[in-house]
């Protein structure tokens, strides 16, 4: 496997000008090379929320049972899986402890044991997740993933307790939360997520598991490289503002580095397939003279053995020519504007439920402004069902007075899903 | 002593149990006498086997492990308390138990990390058909717990009997953290 990194910026700042922001693009393509040998061992732990809430209505248990089902048929041959169900404790349901490699008979075995899966007890979401780190213990060099499905609050435990439970697992496996109906809470999953480099969605209704438990397993048997980091170099007196994933979402690293070596640091982004992320870098150099250029930060993709693949250069070059300096780069802008548009409907939303009609007005016309502008079709939709839409150019909007919490928490789930900037051409910059 | 020797045998704490309760499946199994006097086989009418029920609780200083088989209970006595467990029964009905009849059975694992300190209490049917709540448990058990599990546990038994209990009771309490070998 190959990673290529392309930097989207606008090199030139001006005079006594500081900051620079970059797109960095990262695409991991083809398959296993000598210099990047895939995993060659998978560990997949499926955790069900089992609280007594998944009997209401009984259908939720028992599609939660199925989709589990059809996540078990989705692993591929020899990778390492568990089944775990959760509610203020961590009921190991298959195998009996450890991990067991998916084979035809251990498939239909850990079908079986689903019948020991009930509805009973509390959600202490951060038992699961201990319990997930001590199955992959051990299994260092392989791909470790875990799907998480709950149906409530994590009323068991503290957010301190659960924050504490996040700093110790992570890195010790990536995980894709889902929320199935209503009564969860969209933050603490997206907590959850975030801190371990997973995604978070909702499923709205329990007929819609199965397919979601299958795309989400067969997009983890994808992966080929597990524990990639992003390695930021940056020259003497330089800050990292921030560095944050910004496609296929937005997930903020700035405070998961790791020094790894003089001005430098690693960020954490998990596993690898085939795909493609944006990165938006953000660093604060010392000013220096008109016509100076200075390499402002180099970006590479490392492997836990310390093999770097990849690089892309971050530039800086003075100017007096305001024409190149107040030029915007296309793509710095869209990112920005995704930030921008995250925020106006997690704050609409949060005024909205407070009751600030005001405000919610304001921000969730914003935000429908900016869908609009930056192409983000999706969330324009989900945006159309909580409010009324005059004017989706200047954001003119009337709250709905009628809206479903299921429309509210996809939106609110959704808002750090980013649209990728329209590339009609090859990559090279706009400076 | 099968658990112990399991557990220090293997790090994997939850591996350690279901191997433990592996050992009783067997030594459960083995107590099943045909009318022959010979070793009894397991048939699909087997009435007259021995059977029971397990529960294993593996305490450290930093995880609780819990294993069990039936009907047999695990609960954390705590701040917080909670059952670790869930029956294997349905509707009152045994689902899973040990013995002849039962073939190789091993026990469910599960795994708990406490918010503080407390004390575990494993259980038969003989003590939580009186007091079924972890709440009503703590509140009997909890002040000494800690400092003198068995005076806690012969109280729980205490309540049960005086609840009417009249069958067989099994109560142990463990406290969490655990005490440091003097």
């Amino acid at each position: 496997m190959t990673f290529s990194v392309d930097v989207f910026q606008n090199e030139y700042l001006p005079e006594q000008g500081r900051e620079v922001n970059a797109i960095v693009t990262v695409t991991g393509s083809g398959t296993a090379t000598p210099a990047a040998p895939a995993s060659d061992r998978r560990v997949e732990v499926i955790i069900v929320d089992t609280s007594g809430s998944m009997n209401y209505p009984p259908t939720k248990l028992a599609a939660a049972k199925q989709a589990t089902a059809v996540a078990i048929d989705t692993l591929r041959d020899d990778v390492l899986f568990a089944v775990v169900a959760g509610s203020h404790v961590a009921h190991q349901i298959y195998p009996a402890a450890g991990v067991v490699p998916a084979t035809p008979s251990s498939r239909a075995q850990a079908k079986a044991a689903l019948a020991l899966m009930r509805g009973d007890g509390g959600t202490a979401i951060g038992q699961w997740l201990l319990h997930a780190q001590r199955l992959v213990a051990g299994y260092d060099d392989a791909i470790r993933h875990a799907i998480l499905l709950t149906d409530g609050n994590n009323q068991h435990e503290t957010a301190e307790e659960l924050d504490r439970v996040l700093t110790a697992t992570r890195g010790a496996f990536t995980v894709d939360c889902r929320g199935v109906g209503t009564d969860w809470q969209v933050a603490e999953l997206r907590r959850v997520a975030t801190a371990l480099l997973g995604t978070v969605d909702i499923v709205a209704e329990p007929a819609g598991l199965a397919d979601d438990f299958r795309a989400m397993t067969a997009a983890s048997m994808d992966k080929t490289l597990a524990d990639v980091a992003l390695r930021l170099w940056t020259p003497q007196g330089a800050t990292v503002r921030f560095v944050k994933q910004v496609a296929p979402d937005i997930l903020d690293l700035t405070s998961r580095r790791v020094e790894s070596g003089p001005r430098t640091g690693d960020y954490p982004t998990g596993s690898w397939g085939g795909e493609s992320r944006d990165y938006h870098v953000c660093v604060e150099v010392p000013p220096a003279a008109v016509g100076d250029r200075m390499l402002a930060g180099r970006v590479s993709m490392v492997l836990p053995d310390g093999t770097a693949l990849g690089q892309g250069m971050v530039l800086a070059v003075w100017t007096d020519d305001e024409g190149l300096s107040t030029r915007i780069n296309k793509e710095v802008a869209h990112y920005t504007g995704q930030g921008e548009l995250a925020e106006a409907i997690q704050e609409g939303l949060a005024a909205r439920k407070s009751g600030d009609v005001e405000r919610a007005t304001a921000k969730l016309g914003r935000a429908v402004a900016l869908a609009n502008r930056l192409g983000n079709e999706d969330t324009a939709k989900l945006l159309a069902k909580v409010v009324d839409v005059e004017d989706p150019v200047r954001g003119t909007v009337r709250l709905r007075a009628a809206v479903t919490g299921v429309d509210e928490m996809t939106l609110d789930t959704r808002s750090t899903k980013t649209a990728r900037v329209r590339r009609p051409t090859t990559p090279d910059g706009e400076g | 002593e099968a658990l112990l020797a399991a557990a220090a045998g293997d790090p994997d704490l939850g591996r350690a149990t279901v191997e433990a309760s592996r050992v009783a499946s067997g030594a459960v199994s083995a107590l099943a006498v045909g009318p022959d006097g010979e070793p009894f086989v397991p048939r699909g009418d087997a009435v007259g086997a021995p059977s029971t029920t397990y529960v294993s609780a593996v305490v450290t200083d930093q995880d609780v492990v819990v294993g069990w088989v039936g009907d047999s209970r695990a609960y954390w006595i705590g701040e917080r308390p909670g059952l670790l467990t869930t029956d294997h029964a349905l509707g009152g009905v045994l689902t899973r138990w040990l013995g002849a009849d039962a073939g190789e059975i091993t026990a469910q694992v599960s795994t708990f990390r406490p918010d503080g300190p407390g004390a575990v209490l494993v259980c038969s049917d003989g003590l939580w058909n009186y007091l079924p709540e972890p709440q009503q448990l703590a509140e009997v058990a909890l002040s000494m717990a800690r400092t003198d599990p068995a005076a806690a546990a012969a109280e729980l038994t205490r309540h049960a009997l005086d609840a009417g209990g009249r069958d067989n009771i099994t109560v142990v309490v463990v406290p969490y953290p655990p005490e440091a070998p003097a």
